[in-house]
């Protein structure tokens, strides 16, 4: 892809992302607070780098985040992975646990990349105070009020529709172990694990002797 | 574009030393001053017409080079023909009140229009302003870790005499980006361009400065400039090492980059 359209890209990503920082000031700050670090996303399917660099307020300069294609230099994090392991971090609940758990591959700080995910959990955009700038605090507070009960009843009726896949899967079809016995059965694999690799180490040590 | 001279470097022949303005042989000493005829004409107007002319893709362009500078706090940049500065701006953050940034250009218009620019945005303390020949720079040997050309290499008589005062003034391990119209190989894109430029481009100017002439000047220099291939062995030549270039937009656009070994 020509660089010009990546840089399009980017430039407005960056604009959207550090709009929207300036509606959670507490983020922001404690994104400031990670200037001049810099934190490499490497998407190896689709591959595509990202680089971003957490900016303190500068005279005049981007404060917040600045998203590169290219970084002169090592990062001081970087993620590594596919691009589905990034959008289940990015879309479940703990990101911070998800990360642990997830495919994603990271290399230097591990504490910047952690840090990120905390970060993005506790981010808190004020959409009712970015509305108003356009429309007035009233107009803002009745489409934010409606707008919340909107979500509401969105989230509920996807938690029950989630609920009730898992019920007709698990329990109906019978296509599914509970959860409980997978967690069973992943404990068992799990001691199974342990076990062959102390009788690994037991052989090794042995033939160790025998030569 | 048949009547266009063959070369692009200066040249001697019986009437003198002579060089390109455009499509136009000229005498190499009339170069600089007809340059700046041009740039005293644009200069209130450049950044007006710079977005009107690209649609705002030199921002993207200008962007694109500033990931390649790899500029840190307390570095020392050179932002030579830097004009109405913006990347002077971005430098300025970069290096922070350690660092130092000079915005320089040989046209003292464009200079005043950048200096006041800066100013009026709240930039001060760690930028200085020179007015400055590319050719010959105030500057003593090894003073910058990183010097920036944006859109300006074309406008210089002596193109390679100015690749190695940027050598010169370079320290060992700094680098020189070269931001500049090049030569696209796409045929299609090359029509467009061709019509764009030598069509619009002077009708734009003609509207918005009442200066058609400079921005034919400018369609004109581009053709004139020399291409990727050419202008990277002129860096190999000025004594850069790890030379290389990137193309923007299909090859409108290129940026050389070189480390002074």
């Amino acid at each position: 892809m020509d660089s010009t359209l990546i840089q399009a890209g980017l430039a407005s990503a960056e604009t959207i992302v550090n709009q929207a920082l300036n509606y959670d000031p507490a983020t922001q700050q404690k994104m400031a607070k990670l200037a001049p670090k810099v934190l490499a996303i490497e998407i190896t399917k689709p591959a595509f780098n990202v680089y971003i660099r957490f900016c303190a307020e500068g005279t005049n300069g981007v404060q917040g985040v600045q998203l590169m294609s290219h970084f002169e230099g090592e990062a001081d994090a970087s993620l590594s992975g596919e691009l589905n392991a990034f959008i289940n971090v990015a879309t479940s609940k703990d990101k911070h646990a998800a990360l642990m758990q997830s495919d994603l591959h990271i290399r230097g700080s591990s504490q910047l990349a952690l840090g990120l995910a905390d970060l993005m959990n506790d981010l808190n955009i004020d959409w009712e105070a970015m509305i108003a700038k356009l429309t007035g605090p009233v107009v803002a507070h009745v489409i934010g009020k409606q707008a919340r009960g909107l979500f509401g009843q969105l989230k509920k009726m996807g938690e029950k529709f989630q609920d009730d896949v898992v019920s007709y899967v698990r329990d109906e079809r019978q296509m599914a172990a509970h959860e409980l016995e997978g967690e069973d059965q992943f404990r068992q694999i799990h001691q199974l694990r342990l076990s062959v690799d102390r009788l690994e180490a037991r052989i090794q040590k042995l033939a160790t002797k025998l030569h | 574009m048949s009547d266009q001279p063959s070369s692009n470097n200066t040249h001697a022949n019986d009437a003198g030393a002579t060089t390109h303005f455009g499509y136009q042989t000229v005498k190499t000493e009339e170069k600089q001053g007809k340059v700046a005829e041009v740039f005293h004409s644009v200069a209130a107007k450049y950044d007006l017409m710079n977005d009107l002319m690209s649609f705002g893709v030199h921002r993207l362009w200008k962007r694109f080079t500033m990931e390649f500078t790899g500029v840190r706090p307390g570095n020392h940049v050179l932002d030579i023909a830097g004009g109405t500065g913006d990347l002077t701006m971005k430098f300025s953050d970069l290096v922070g009140p350690e660092g130092k940034v000079v915005l320089a250009d040989i046209n003292d218009s464009m200079l005043k229009v950048g200096r006041d620019r800066l100013i009026d945005k709240g930039y001060s303390g760690n930028i200085e302003y020179v007015q400055a020949n590319a050719e010959a720079l105030p500057f003593e040997d090894n003073s910058f870790d990183v010097i920036t050309m944006a859109f300006g290499l074309r406008n210089v008589t002596d193109k390679d005499q100015a690749l190695r005062e940027f050598n010169r003034v370079l320290k060992p391990g700094g680098r020189l980006l070269v931001l500049e119209f090049s030569k696209t190989k796409n045929p299609l894109l090359s029509k467009a361009y061709d019509l764009y430029s030598f069509s619009a481009l002077p009708m734009m100017g003609k509207l918005i400065t009442n200066d058609a002439e400079s921005y034919r000047y400018l369609a004109e220099s581009i053709r004139m400039h020399p291409d990727q291939e050419t202008l990277k062995g002129m860096f190999e030549s000025a004594g850069f090492a790890n030379c290389e270039y990137h193309n923007l937009t299909g090859g409108i656009v290129a940026l050389h980059k070189g480390i002074k070994p």
